[in-house]
């Protein structure tokens, strides 16, 4: 059979004869149950709009836009243009592979180039390694507690936009409860990452790696968790 | 026009196969119940297939199928009629079969049992697993559900990569894998003389 998949003929063609042998077929009283069911108050629908990963960016962008100039940029003057650069090369490449995890999520049988999961956490670890490099290693006073000062307010940011976010991805189908909740946390978790890279004044290594990406990997975590219980309760 | 060929098993896809079916889902989705009925019908043999392999206890594979197709009836907005079909059904019917098994696996729990007890076969037909079962059944899941879906709805590799939420690259490796198992397994038998 030649459609594309592993063709082994001598083992193809047993496996043919097998499933060939196969007949089994669903009976008509279960059938004509199920059509009744589907076409029981049948209406139309509107097909989900295209371009649903632009979508999603764009809810991003808005989103993190909409809180850096609420919250303000005190923070982005004091660092420099390499780390700008690494900041925003960071939290776009992040925000435009999680918009499209989110929408292949949302559309069963997308044709997925990627893993979302895997590339998310590959961005965390990439940002982590930039941080390193490229910002200043000192460890502040009271880290904790002005850590978990900003890590709270990143948090909040983070929240606010699953809520959002959430209400997007209401349209899909969402056949992984926890996947798709890990998708929305981790792209509002990239929203209060923004908000803390352009706000917070303690922008040196330690404190951004530890609060400001936790803010990150703490949001992709529970999304999936509420995700994963969503889905569980809806079943 | 059959999706199986007069021996069960899907022919090689074919265009006309692929447009009937997105024509059907776009009348589908402007609630054309004729469509909602030829889809179904055309559909559910290979679905039934599909779901019924693996530890699935008799009569519960008609349980999937229509739980399958009422969850496709609650996603088909999510359906772009540019994309194919077949992938589409499937993943739902994926997760349908997924869901099915934690089913399973919850209630066996809640009463303190390691397994589900089978349900009697109904009257007249053939109780145990077949030759093929019993094959198919010594594959990792995965496996077992890329074969299905290879063999059974003649999907391409593509195709069902959508369908398993994977790269065209990692269904290929579980494909070949699968064959290299098979081989193992098929020789074995030919040596035990069961053929």
């Amino acid at each position: 059979m030649d459609n594309g998949s592993y063709v082994e003929p001598k083992i193809d063609a047993e496996l043919s004869r097998l499933f060939a042998e196969d007949r089994r077929a669903p009976s008509a009283e279960r059938l004509d149950q199920t059509l009744a069911e589907m076409k029981r108050g049948l209406r139309p629908v509107h097909p989900l709009a295209g371009s649903l990963a632009l979508r999603v960016f764009a809810a991003f962008l808005v989103l993190a836009l909409g809180a850096v100039m609420t919250l303000g940029v005190n923070g982005w003057d004091r660092l420099s243009g390499s780390q700008q650069a690494l900041v925003l090369l960071g939290l776009i490449a992040g925000a435009g592979a999680g918009s499209l995890w989110l929408a292949w999520e949302m559309i069963p049988g997308s044709l997925r180039r990627f893993q979302g999961a895997a590339v998310m956490a590959g961005i965390g670890v990439a940002l982590l390694a930039g941080f390193a490099l490229v910002f200043p290693w000192q460890v502040p006073d009271q880290f904790t507690a002005m850590g978990w000062w900003c890590a709270k307010r990143g948090l909040i940011a983070s929240a606010a936009s699953a809520v959002v976010l959430g209400l997007l991805v209401r349209r899909g189908a969402m056949l992984s409860g926890a996947r798709c909740g890990a998708a929305v946390g981790s792209i509002a978790g990239l929203v209060g990452v923004t908000v803390l890279q352009f706000k917070c004044m303690h922008q040196d290594a330690l404190h951004v790696v530890v609060w400001h990406l936790g803010v990150f990997l703490v949001s992709g975590l529970v999304g999936a968790g509420v995700g994963a219980l969503w889905a569980r309760l809806r079943a | 026009m059959a999706l199986l060929d007069a021996s069960g098993v899907a022919p090689v896809p074919t265009l006309d196969r692929e447009e009937r079916l997105r024509r059907l889902m776009v009348r589908y989705q402007h609630a054309d119940p004729t469509a909602v009925e030829e889809l179904v019908r055309s559909v559910s043999p290979m679905l039934l297939r599909f779901l019924s392999y693996g530890s699935v206890r008799e009569g519960e594979a008609e349980d999937l199928l229509q739980d399958c197709w009422l969850r496709v009836h609650r996603a088909r907005h999510t359906y772009r009629s540019s994309e194919p079909v077949l992938p589409w059904i499937f993943a739902i019917a994926r997760h349908t079969r997924l869901d099915g098994y934690r089913r399973r696996k919850r209630v066996a729990r809640e009463i303190g049992m390691t397994e589900l007890p089978e349900r009697p076969a109904p009257a007249g037909e053939p109780s145990g697993p077949g030759e093929l079962e019993r094959l198919l059944d010594q594959l990792p899941e995965g496996q077992k559900q890329v074969l299905v879906m290879l063999k059974v709805a003649g999907m391409t590799l593509e195709e069902v990569a959508r369908a398993t939420e994977s790269t065209a690259g990692a269904i290929k490796q579980k494909a070949h894998r699968a064959y290299v198992r098979l081989r193992e397994l098929l020789a074995e038998r030919d040596r035990s003389g069961q053929r």
